[in-house]
């Protein structure tokens, strides 16, 4: 557990507003970011380069009550809390991979670059696998510690899968074998995101919008004006993006 | 990753920040904050000390102006920080859009983008991302099975020639033959090399080619595209697979209908190659969407209109889509060359060809006894019938033939094999009948299927086209178009193809403040062109004439704007058929407008001589948030009269709020008089805590003022944040939509190989994976308009950091007109967790319910309810032995909605499941079930009965080294009943008695020099269930990611 906790205010560098209420984001390859619309029928395509719009994805079907959205720059995968939906961009087509009679509750959700899905099923405390193969399967964890997983993350750099494990209040990074490879102590079970930029870990506090990085042993907790309502976030560069419902914004981390 | 964004942000922080203080002058502004544009985002707003939110203000980047939502009063103190560029950016340089506020829109503007993303890609870089992955499957059960799967996603440079390229084929089984694919193949697949003056496209791509005032070419296509380009000169060439067959259709809409309307390949609804439909209503063009105007169903080949336009038999759907080709593979061949001879004359020259691979029908395998028939038929039939009769000997049919007629003998007992046709009811001469699992012949014309087949006979189709453009030093603009078609409609036939030509002449003078336009074009009868047509609309502006029987146009149009304010326009068409008759129109209108088109006065008046006039007035004033509407039309024909009235009034606050009324009275004057109204309310409220998006209204429909029917209509979705902490959403969809009856019928497919059995005690079908009959729904014929309703709700509450509450709530509600058909369901999941504190205690409870009542086949017409609650408990009191401890109680009952209870069931599941550390680090599960049943219409004797089952398992992960892991589980699960003999038809597919299962997986990671990692994955199971044989199952899988 990170012994000191130091507070720093973020620098607001540019930003972006939406008129209708925006859902999720994601990254997509060569600085692009895609934002899932509350109409939950669009997608926009973003230059982080510039901040412009540069392609508006309409969806053929409306999907109720997304809340999420992850790209592998094939695919753009949507999912709601009990749903998981396939969209072929070039096609124009929806396939659901994951429906409510599946029973699985999906926390969140990490993509490889090869095409391979990781969720957070926190219903039945696993994480549900679905293989290059397109095979879907309970992923075999080396650590038997209980598990109520939240935030997800897969990090394609080192091959590993990060899981913030609420019961446990701790992180856990695992091989692609289910092997144990490293554990970092939180100090509360109420993360619900998490993020590498290796060396550096960030996670996501979706109760108090509270954004945090774990380095050595401290944990540095950024103050954000107008803090409220974040729903996501991700970082590149010295840079992090902050969404919210109504617009996107860039801050210069200093570190 | 995204290191091209740094430099850029890292010149952004050597610009100073600029701070500017200043008082309000009483208005929300726009204030000027600086003379250098200010780079976006880079402000920060305080009025008041108070920093303000970035949707109170708005900033143009520009000019620097800050302009507020309110009203600043003179004493308050307002300060801006921002970084201001410092240096003014040239305006060649600047290009910036501003688009029209939309609500599903960004606020931004919209900037062009100057850099084009090849720019992103230097020199040397090729980055390749991707896997392949191969697997073995042995199972004792079901043989040997081969997978694999590859994924390559490609962006770089070689050699100055830039490579995008992304493949996928996930999960496709390895064929017989071998690995080698055709493009086609792959699921998914897209290539482009782009070179100085050459550009390549392999795999899925969109072929446009405008064809000039004659239609357009858009076909979604498989297979490879080249574009050429040398100084003048520009030729493409293409050789693909077309996904589809290109078909328009016309017609007009039903009242109370807002669909699902098939578009039609012939007499078979048929799916639609996904994104090719336009779909036109009034000549408007419409946006796909559950939001916009319509939704199209591509498997069935259906569209349905929205609530945002109420179509009724007034309303005039016009649609153009590709069917999926289903029973040849359709190859297309094209070619174009265009020559720029300088600025003022090009040339073009093309020829396309579409032509079915004859030699191999994907429906139905034609012997060549069939194709020497076929090969009879003349070359202008598409479809013919052919006998679905096949003699292959004794014993190896199912059917013999007595008297004239075919009689089921059971499988593999008879001489024939026989496909049948399903033609609908008294239009054929045999039954399917369920007893017999086979084809029943029912007397002549007393059946629904016939022992015939419809098959489509394969095409080709050749267009060459030339167009020249020539625009002359007086103004004048020439374009002449020259077309020759090919068709034949049976390739199989030894006659030649149908030629046909068309030419296509247009003359232009343009000046700034008029133009006159006149266009000519005459058609040979047999000229074919299967492709999307310049025209929308053609029947209705030619009063019932069809496209295809156009022979000859003339065209004259001219528009004058003597004012900035005012446009005239006029224009007259003469029009041929193939029947010669003559037919005239003649037209004029204009328009006023003040500027940005905030006000506009539009007006049309067409004259058909001796015939008929079409009057229409459109006024659309605006004054400040107030944007009333009234639009008015009138039809004068000899015999009858049509005329429309639409009021509306807007009234648009600011980009959050907008608010819109409006009705339609639509009425025809024939000998029968009909009306049709639609009263609607529009709202769009979009705030932080609440945001709404509604349609909701009501529509009537009278005939001879005699009330035919009425109905409401609504779409409401709203996100209410009341608090922090929880999100409530709720979608609410009313609809009236009209739908087929069906009927059910079973058909035995072998056994294992279907899923549904029948019960030999009481005859009646059950669900069953390892089935032997698949279940038909065989369409009536009979329609009825249903009033369908669904609502769905969603929440979840975090706003104590210990509990969390969320769930959801849906119901479907389908009334089909008459009061024994309607479908509910009801489906709702509720999750209370309270998390984990000092990591010792957490709980979960569920509750999960399901109701279903289904009256659609009255055999089968129950009500289905399912309720089940778990709760689990996790308890890590000691270190080493953390516990899952789990209870569920889960309630089934079936009742047949003229019959009583037909299946009651309860169940009860306790587990425990401890996890033991000390180094040992195994888990352990251990369940105890027990259910109740009672199936009281097929099984009173056994009345109500217990089954128990005890399972015990045990799973361990074995982490050999970091790279390696075997993982192993063991389990045996005991099963008892107290009755001898379980009855069919409970999904109890598991036997009494003792059932042990162990599986192994081994895990192995090589790192490699070439390849990003190579993983292996072996896996062992084992299965024995007490009445059958033992299962062994072997799988073993190499992925390699690069």
């Amino acid at each position: 557990m990170p012994n000191d906790i130091i507070y720093k205010e973020l620098m607001l560098i540019d930003s972006i507003s939406f008129i209708n209420p925006v859902i999720n984001f994601c990254a997509e390859r060569n600085n692009y970011i895609l934002t899932l619309d509350s109409n939950l029928e669009k997608i926009f395509k973003i230059d982080l380069n510039n901040f412009q719009r540069v392609e508006t994805i309409s969806l053929p079907q409306k999907i109720s009550f997304l809340k999420g959205i992850a790209s592998d720059n094939i695919y753009i995968y949507l999912y709601s809390e009990n749903s998981l939906f396939r969209f072929d961009k070039i096609r124009g087509e929806i396939r659901s991979l994951i429906n409510p009679q599946d029973r699985i509750r999906i926390a969140d959700l990490a993509l490889t670059q090869q095409g391979e899905i990781f969720m957070s099923d926190d219903l039945n405390n696993r994480i549900v696998y679905i293989n290059t193969l397109g095979q879907m399967q309970t992923f075999s964890l080396s650590l038997k510690s209980l598990l109520i997983p939240s935030g997800i993350y897969f990090d394609d750099a080192k091959n590993r899968l990060w899981i913030i494990n609420r019961a446990q209040q701790q992180i856990e990074a695992y091989l692609k074998n289910g092997n144990i490879d490293k554990i970092v102590k939180l100090p509360s079970a109420q993360f619900n995101r998490i993020f590498i930029a290796e060396p550096d870990i960030y996670v996501f506090n979706k109760m108090n919008s509270q954004i945090s990085r774990i380095q050595d042993q401290s944990m540095i907790e950024y103050f954000i004006p107008g803090q409220k309502n974040i729903l996501n976030f991700f970082i590149y560069d010295s840079l992090m993006l902050i969404l919210k419902p109504n617009g996107m914004y860039l801050y210069q981390i200093d570190k | 990753m995204f290191s091209s964004g740094l430099v850029f942000f890292n010149l952004l922080f050597q610009i100073y920040l600029s701070q500017v203080w200043f008082y309000g002058n009483y208005s929300a502004g726009p204030y000027k904050i600086s003379d250098n544009p200010i780079f976006i985002g880079t402000d920060s707003v305080f009025v008041g000390d108070v920093l303000v939110d970035r949707e109170k203000y708005a900033i143009d980047y520009n000019q620097s102006l800050v302009t507020f939502k309110e009203i600043i009063a003179d004493s308050i103190l307002v300060i801006v920080k921002f970084r201001p560029i410092p240096f003014s950016i040239q305006e060649k340089y600047y290009q910036q859009v501003v688009v029209k506020a939309d609500s599903a829109d960004l606020t931004i503007s919209e900037q062009k983008i100057i850099t084009d993303s090849i720019s992103r890609i230097r020199e040397g870089d090729l980055e390749m991302i991707g896997s392949k992955t191969i697997s073995v499957d042995l199972s004792s059960k079901q043989g040997l099975g081969l997978g694999q799967a590859t994924r390559i996603d490609i962006k770089g440079n070689l050699q100055g020639v830039n490579v995008w390229a992304m493949l996928s084929d996930a999960g496709n089984p390895i064929p017989a033959e071998g690995t080698t694919k055709e493009l086609a193949e792959f699921d998914k697949i897209q290539i482009k090399v782009q070179a100085e003056k050459f550009i390549g496209y392999y795999g899925d791509n969109d072929y446009v080619q405008s064809l000039g005032n004659i239609g357009t070419i858009n076909k979604k296509l498989t297979g490879v595209l080249f574009d050429l380009n040398f100084g003048n000169n520009t030729t493409n060439l293409g050789y693909a697979k077309s996904k589809g067959v290109y078909k328009k259709t016309g017609f007009y809409g039903q009242n109370n209908k807002q669909g699902p309307y098939y578009l039609t390949k012939d007499m078979n609804n048929a799916p639609i190659v996904p994104g090719t439909e336009n779909v036109y209503l009034n000549a408007k063009r419409l946006v796909r969407g559950q939001n916009e105007d319509y939704t199209v169903d591509y498997a069935s080949g259906s569209i349905t209109f929205t609530n945002q336009n109420i179509i009724n038999s007034f309303s005039r759907i016009e649609i153009d889509f590709e069917y999926a080709t289903e029973e040849y593979n359709r190859y297309l061949i094209l070619a174009n060359h265009e020559w720029k001879l300088n600025r003022n004359f090009s040339m073009k020259i093309g020829a396309l060809s579409e032509n079915d691979d004859k030699f191999r029908n994907l429906s139905y395998d034609l012997s060549p006894s069939d194709i020497e028939s076929l090969s009879l038929v003349s070359s202008e039939s598409s479809r013919v019938w052919l006998s679905g009769v096949k003699f292959v000997g004794a014993g190896n049919g199912d059917y013999i033939l007595e008297n004239n007629y075919f009689v089921f003998a059971g499988i593999d007992s008879g001489d024939y094999d026989i496909r049948f046709s399903y033609v609908g009811a008294n239009l054929g001469d045999y039954e399917y009948d369920n007893s017999i699992a086979g084809f029943r012949y029912a007397g002549v014309n007393q059946g629904k299927y016939v022992s015939r087949v419809l098959v489509q006979l394969p095409e080709q189709n050749r267009i060459y086209n030339a167009d020249f453009k020539w625009q002359t030093p007086f103004g004048i603009n020439i374009d002449l178009q020259g077309f020759w078609s090919q068709r034949k409609q049976n390739l199989f036939s030894e006659n030649g193809f149908n030629n046909g030509l068309a030419y296509n002449i247009t003359t232009s003078y343009e000046k700034e403040k008029y133009n006159i336009r006149y266009q000519r074009r005459e058609i040979e009868k047999r000229f074919y062109f299967p492709y999307a047509g310049d025209e929308t609309d053609f029947t209705y502006n030619w009063q019932g004439i069809r496209p295809e029987s156009l022979k000859q146009k003339d065209q004259l149009d001219f528009e004058i704007r003597p004012f900035d304010f005012m446009l005239l326009s006029g224009g007259a068409g003469w029009l041929n058929t193939f029947i010669h008759s003559k037919y005239e129109q003649y037209f004029y209108g204009g328009k006023f407008f003040t500027r940005q088109e905030y006000s506009v006065l539009e007006w049309k008046i067409t004259h058909y001589p001796q015939t008929e006039n079409r009057y229409y007035l459109n006024l659309t004033p605006r004054y400040k948030i107030f944007y009333p509407g009234f639009e008015v039309f009138f039809q004068d024909q000899k015999d009858s009269s049509h005329r429309y009235l639409k009021p509306s009034l807007r009234i648009k606050y600011n980009e959050e709020i907008d608010f819109r009324i409006e009705a339609d009275f639509k009425e025809t004057r024939q000998p029968v008089v009909k009306e049709h109204q639609v009263y609607k309310i529009q709202a769009s409220l979009n705030k932080n805590i609440i945001s709404l998006n509604s349609i909701a209204g009501y529509q009537i429909n009278r005939s001879d003022n005699i009330l035919e029917n009425g109905a409401w209509f609504a779409n409401i979705f709203s996100r209410i944040k009341p608090m922090p902490g929880l999100d409530i959403t709720a979608d609410y969809l009313q609809q009236q939509s009209e739908m087929q009856t069906v009927e059910l019928n079973y058909l035995w497919v072998g056994t294992g190989l279907g899923n549904y059995k029948q019960n030999p005690e009481t005859n009646q079908y059950y669900y069953d994976p390892n089935g032997d009959y698949v279940q038909q729904m065989i369409p009536s014929g009979n329609f009825v308009i249903n009033d369908f309703r669904k609502l769905q709700a969603n929440w979840d509450f975090y706003k104590w950091p210990l509990v969390n509450f969320d769930g959801y709530y849906a119901l479907d509600f389908e009334n089909r007109g008459q009061a024994s058909l309607q479908n509910t369901r009801t489906n709702r999941f509720l999750n209370f967790s309270v998390l984990p504190f000092q990591k010792s205690f957490s709980v979960k409870i569920t509750n999960y319910g399901d109701y279903a009542k289904d009256d659609q086949f009255l055999a089968y017409a129950a009500i289905r309810t399912i309720n089940n609650n778990r709760i689990e408990m996790n308890i890590q009191k000691i270190d080493q032995i953390p516990l899952v401890v789990s209870y569920e109680h889960n309630n089934q009952l079936i009742e047949k909605t003229d019959q009583g209870i037909d299946q009651k069931r309860q169940d009860q599941i306790f587990s425990i499941k401890p996890k033991i550390g000390f180094n040992l680090d195994f888990e352990v599960l251990l369940i105890y079930a027990r259910a109740l049943i009672s199936k009281p219409l097929n099984y009173s004797q056994l009345g109500e009965f217990k089954l128990n089952k005890w399972e015990l398992a045990v799973d361990k992960n074995w982490q050999i080294d970091k790279w390696s892991n075997l993982n192993t589980n063991f389990s045996a699960a005991f099963r008892s009943a107290l009755i001898a003999q379980l009855p069919y038809d409970l999904n109890l597919n598991e036997p009494k008695g003792i059932t042990p299962q162990i599986r192994i997986s081994f895990d192995r990671i090589f790192d490699s020099a070439s390849f990003n990692q190579v993983l292996l994955n072996a896996y062992y199971a084992f299965l024995k269930y007490p009445d059958r044989k033992p299962e062994h199952n072997f799988s073993t899988k190499l992925q390699v990611n690069f």
